[in-house]
């Protein structure tokens, strides 16, 4: 990690949490490793769920199968929200980012693009592949502009272009326009998305407090003020109102 | 011969600049960069108010006082069908010779208003050159694309290559294989499968006609062979047409077989 990356201090303080308009706290007793920096969190949602959508494919349908269902909300047994973006409100840091270098990667399979929902930091190289035998189309969208839009061979090891500009895109594929992904680019590291359980984990945050902003692709965004370092193993617990 | 003129002559006669490979793309990034050189010696604040009159004496009825694509003229040419006039300040364009994402250099912008789009914009030739080249300048600084991205054009590989028989066969197979029948129609007997079912959209979620290939004189981009390659290797940002560069890299000459393939189609 590098120098100048904000220090983790590892002094244990009681945690703060400012609004509690939707939020819930759940403290969990399991006493952990957890750095006080370390931002974890839960979304939930209890809200009506919209019907799932089935999709004819009439193309490739070898590769992408008969039909596609389009969860508009993928929800645990928990009802933990899965594929919720979680970042911290943020200026541009000096920091270099977290995981610079590593490339951020969308891969074409079975006409799906995994991963279907991701954050990446500019700067970071943004590589897509596709794994299928048929050619696919990965159409990525700033709000306002093409970021690319390239054709891939099958099995093609794909092309890499940096990311230069923070902000939210869209990815697509115009040969089957039932994929369809989300990428968000921050100018720092600090974002994340919520795993099947709706879990999140956020490391290396600077002390202080600072503003989350949580965005589903259904159910929009929310934001949530919280003040760090949390009490070790504590769990923010952030709701989706129904809308 | 001075850069200028260099670039004069590109200018004068693009279709004569055939020599091939290497050369072609080092003399390609010389002259491209001079005319950024230019843009930025014609930038000064006489020039720009320049641009900025001529701008709205024949842009503005169409693209907008600033550059939003909707002037006056723009709802007479159906304000529900595509192609609505360009938003300047999406910063994305269909006609460039650059990569996929890129802005279009000063010279794409220039063979765009020079050319016009057939179709859809009128030529802009009957202009002085140095008016043409402030109009650069103007509409560029509606977006703030040109100062983030220079755009570096792509190197098309040595060619064209001669419209043999065994050329135009091998270009009508990788009509097939790169899948150009799912819009353009099996044989591009348009419109294809996926322009039937609705889901071929511009940039503002407008239906968006895929180009008849059997009518040269229709296209936007130009219809020489390189405007051609130039067009299937960076894609038309902001349509469903993506860049074919990946594709086509196993094999960079097949871009002259599809080329030859496309031209076979239209009454010569
Ligand atoms: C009659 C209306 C009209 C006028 C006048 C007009 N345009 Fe356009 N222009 C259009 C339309 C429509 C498009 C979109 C065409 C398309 O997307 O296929 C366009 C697109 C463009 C583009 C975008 C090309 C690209 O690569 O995406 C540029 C650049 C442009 N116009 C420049 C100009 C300039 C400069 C002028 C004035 C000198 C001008 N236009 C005058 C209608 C007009
Ligand atoms: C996903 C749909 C799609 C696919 C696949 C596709 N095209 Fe297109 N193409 C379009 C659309 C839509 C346009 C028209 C864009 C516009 O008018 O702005 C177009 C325009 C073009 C043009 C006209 C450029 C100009 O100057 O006007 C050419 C040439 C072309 N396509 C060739 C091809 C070839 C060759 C292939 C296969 C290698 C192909 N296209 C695959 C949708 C597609």
């Amino acid at each position: 990690m590098a120098n100048n990356y904000p220090i983790v201090q590892q002094t244990r303080r009681t945690f703060f949490l400012r609004t509690l308009a939707i939020a819930g706290i759940l403290s969990l007793a399991q006493a952990g490793n957890i750095q006080a920096g370390t931002l974890q969190g839960k979304i939930i949602y209890h809200g009506p769920l919209p019907d799932k959508e089935e999709i004819v494919v009439k193309k490739d349908s070898e590769t992408c199968g008969k039909t596609r269902e389009v969860e508009p909300i993928i929800l645990a047994q928990n009802k933990g929200v899965q594929d919720v973006i979680v970042s911290v409100e943020m200026e541009g840091q000096d920091s270099p980012a977290k995981d610079s270098g590593q490339p951020k990667t969308i891969v074409n399979k079975g006409c799906r693009f995994l991963t279907r929902v991701g954050t990446a930091t500019v700067k970071q190289t943004l590589t897509i592949q596709n794994l299928d035998p048929i050619l696919h189309n990965t159409h990525v969208r700033t709000s306002t502009r093409a970021f690319i839009n390239v054709v891939l061979l099958p099995e093609a090891m794909g092309v890499k272009k940096a990311l230069r500009k923070p902000g939210p895109m869209t990815v697509k594929c115009n040969k089957h326009p039932f994929m369809k992904g989300f990428i968000h680019v921050f100018s720092h590291p600090y974002h994340t998305v919520t795993d099947s359980t709706g879990h999140f984990m956020i490391l290396n945050l600077p002390e202080g407090t600072h503003t989350l902003s949580f965005w589903h692709e259904t159910l929009g965004t929310l934001q949530q003020t919280v003040t760090l370092p949390q009490k070790d193993g504590t769990i923010l617990t952030i709701e989706f109102p129904a809308p | 011969m001075g850069l200028r003129q260099a670039f004069l002559w590109r200018f004068n006669h693009p279709r004569q600049a055939k020599a091939c490979g290497l050369m072609m793309s080092l003399m390609a990034s010389l002259i491209f960069s001079h005319q950024s050189a230019f843009a930025v010696e014609s930038g000064g604040h006489n020039s720009s108010e320049r641009g900025k009159r001529l701008y709205e004496e024949s842009c503005l009825f169409c693209h907008g006082e600033v550059g939003q694509g909707d002037g006056p003229d723009a709802f007479s040419l159906g304000a529900y069908s595509a192609p609505r006039p360009r938003a300047f300040t999406g910063g994305e364009y269909k006609f460039r010779s650059t990569p996929s994402g890129e802005p279009p250099t000063d010279y794409d912008l220039f063979e765009t208003m020079t050319n016009g789009i057939p179709g859809f914009m009128p030529s802009f030739r009957g202009l002085p050159e140095e008016d043409r080249w402030a109009i650069v300048t103007y509409i560029k600084q509606f977006s703030t694309i040109f100062q983030e991205i220079a755009g570096t054009p792509v190197v098309l590989p040595p060619g064209p290559l001669p419209a043999t028989t065994a050329s135009i066969i091998r270009g009508h197979e990788l009509y097939a294989l790169l899948d150009c029948a799912k819009c353009h129609g099996p044989e591009a007997m348009m419109p294809g499968g996926l322009y039937e079912q609705g889901e071929l959209r511009d940039r503002r979620e407008l239906d968006i006609l895929p180009r008849d290939l059997h009518n040269l004189p229709s296209f936007k981009n130009g219809h020489q062979p390189r405007d051609i390659a130039k067009s299937i290797l960076t894609g038309l940002d902001g349509t469903p047409m993506a860049s074919y560069q990946e594709a086509l890299s196993p094999h960079p000459e097949d871009i002259w077989h599809l080329v030859n393939y496309l031209m076979s189609l239209s009454p010569q």
